[in-house]
């Protein structure tokens, strides 16, 4: 094994589709570099993991080395199919889930996992330099949450009368937003939330006035513009309006740029206009 | 003249989109009734007084939230054989009850036609801080009282205020 992502310091962690697979995609919507790459521990945990990478760190049996675990989705077509795609924004439950790790600067294997057995792994990111929330936080908020935008939908609650925004502007002051979206985005990769309810979430999520969590809610809008479902980005869309973040900028355009559906072209466009000017 | 309906764009995108197609369900969930009635505005045929609309709707939101509207010409309902009535729309805005109407004694099948009318209609989208724009106007105006908003509302819309405007 001679690849050059084994080729890494004490304190590296390499990141990037494995063409020791053939195939494969990283799965990361916000980082656009499709190749290999080496970050720091911090540069993983700070940058990387609080963007939904779905990645975990664990000790391998017999050695102390803390090593990544990259979870990526091959479809086995191919490198020039991954340079020329780019990544998918979320991982297919049809697709095969990887996992691979690296060991002593080899790489050791991967494992082809099912979807159900990532799911329960991939909520938080556990390592020497990072201190997990405890699970019973994690579940309690990430279910009181989930289970609120059950109820939005069931009870087709309206944003300009529920009060599903305090809820959220009151979890996310008390702290815990990373395991909040993650959490959120598992109920909705998981089909526990529907496109309908993540959508409300999304909405809502653009409103939350917490700027600690500032970064964290717009890449995760930034993201869910490139969902599958039309209401999921709609209401990315509508979350990124009120962020009111120029960075969304660029996002905003290129999604306008591919989106079919007319209407929501519109939304984009108008969305894009306003962060760049007066009302 | 035009009839305005507030929706969310999310349940119309697809059907706007595939005309040749029957109505999804989607955007019948846009147009619940009571007592088999369905709440639209007036709009001008020229859209001069869209804005205004979108403050009197606007004005009695307990959240922030966007605002989207289709808007459909008042002759492609009517020839469907809808009939409406004036009555007072729920707005804190005075002088914008007037425009409010109901089409009654509507069935299933009528809200599928109107859902048809709807989705070739045309879309407009407002969002949060769009929306406080248009208020803060109407309270310029002396039309809105800016503290009979939602405290949420107030906070976004009395930054947008000129001086001696109201609130502040």
């Amino acid at each position: 094994m001679s690849h050059p992502a084994t080729q890494r310091s004490a304190g590296e962690h390499f990141l990037g589709a494995g063409p020791f697979l053939g195939s494969g995609r990283l799965y990361h919507p916000a980082d656009t570099s499709l190749d290999s790459k080496t970050v720091s521990d911090d540069q993983l945990i700070q940058h990387y993991v609080p963007l939904g990478m779905m990645t975990q760190l664990r000790e391998l049996p017999g050695g102390n080395d803390v090593v990544p675990i990259l979870i990526v989705d091959g479809n086995g077509t191919g490198l020039e199919d991954r340079f020329d795609r780019k990544y998918e924004p979320y991982i297919s439950l049809e697709h095969p889930i990887f996992t691979f790790s690296i060991v002593a600067n080899n790489l050791v294997g991967y494992t082809n996992i099912g979807f159900d057995e990532l799911q329960p792994k991939v909520r938080f990111v556990s390592s020497a330099a990072t201190t997990r929330l405890p699970d019973e936080q994690y579940d309690s908020t990430g279910d009181v949450l989930t289970d609120r935008l059950i109820r939005f939908e069931r009870d087709q609650e309206d944003d300009t009368t529920s009060d599903l925004q305090d809820l959220m502007d009151t979890l996310f002051e008390n702290g815990g937003s990373a395991s909040l979206t993650l959490s959120t985005k598992d109920a909705y990769m998981s089909r526990t939330l529907s496109p309908t309810a993540y959508g409300a979430y999304l909405r809502s999520l653009g409103r939350v006035v917490d700027g600690p969590s500032l970064a964290l809610r717009l890449q995760t809008l930034v993201d869910a513009l490139r969902d599958a479902h039309p209401a999921v980005r709609d209401a990315a869309a509508v979350g990124l309006a009120a962020l009111g973040s120029h960075r969304a900028l660029q996002a905003l355009q290129d999604a306008a740029t591919r989106e079919r559906l007319p209407l929501l072209r519109q939304r984009l466009s108008g969305v894009a206009a306003q962060l760049l000017g007066p009302t | 003249m035009l009839l305005a309906r507030k929706v969310l764009v999310a349940k119309w995108a697809k059907a706007h989109a595939e005309l040749d197609a029957p109505v999804p369900a989607d955007p019948l969930g846009d147009l619940k009734t009571d007592n088999n009635e369905l709440s639209v505005w007036e709009v001008a045929d020229d859209l001069a007084d869209l804005d205004d609309l979108i403050a009197a709707m606007a004005s009695v939101f307990e959240n922030l939230s966007s605002c989207d509207v289709a808007l459909v010409s008042e002759d492609s309902v009517l020839s469907r054989g809808i009939g409406w009535r004036s009555s007072p729309g729920y707005t804190r805005i005075a002088r914008a009850e007037a425009r409010h109407r109901d089409l009654h004694s509507l069935t299933g099948a009528d809200l599928v036609s109107i859902a048809e009318v709807f989705r070739r209609g045309s879309f407009h989208m407002f969002q949060d801080r769009e929306v406080a724009v248009r208020l803060a106007a109407a309270v310029t105006r002396r039309d809105l009282d800016v503290d009979k908003l939602s405290r949420k509302w107030k906070a976004l819309v009395v930054p947008l205020l000129l001086p001696n405007t109201g609130g502040a």
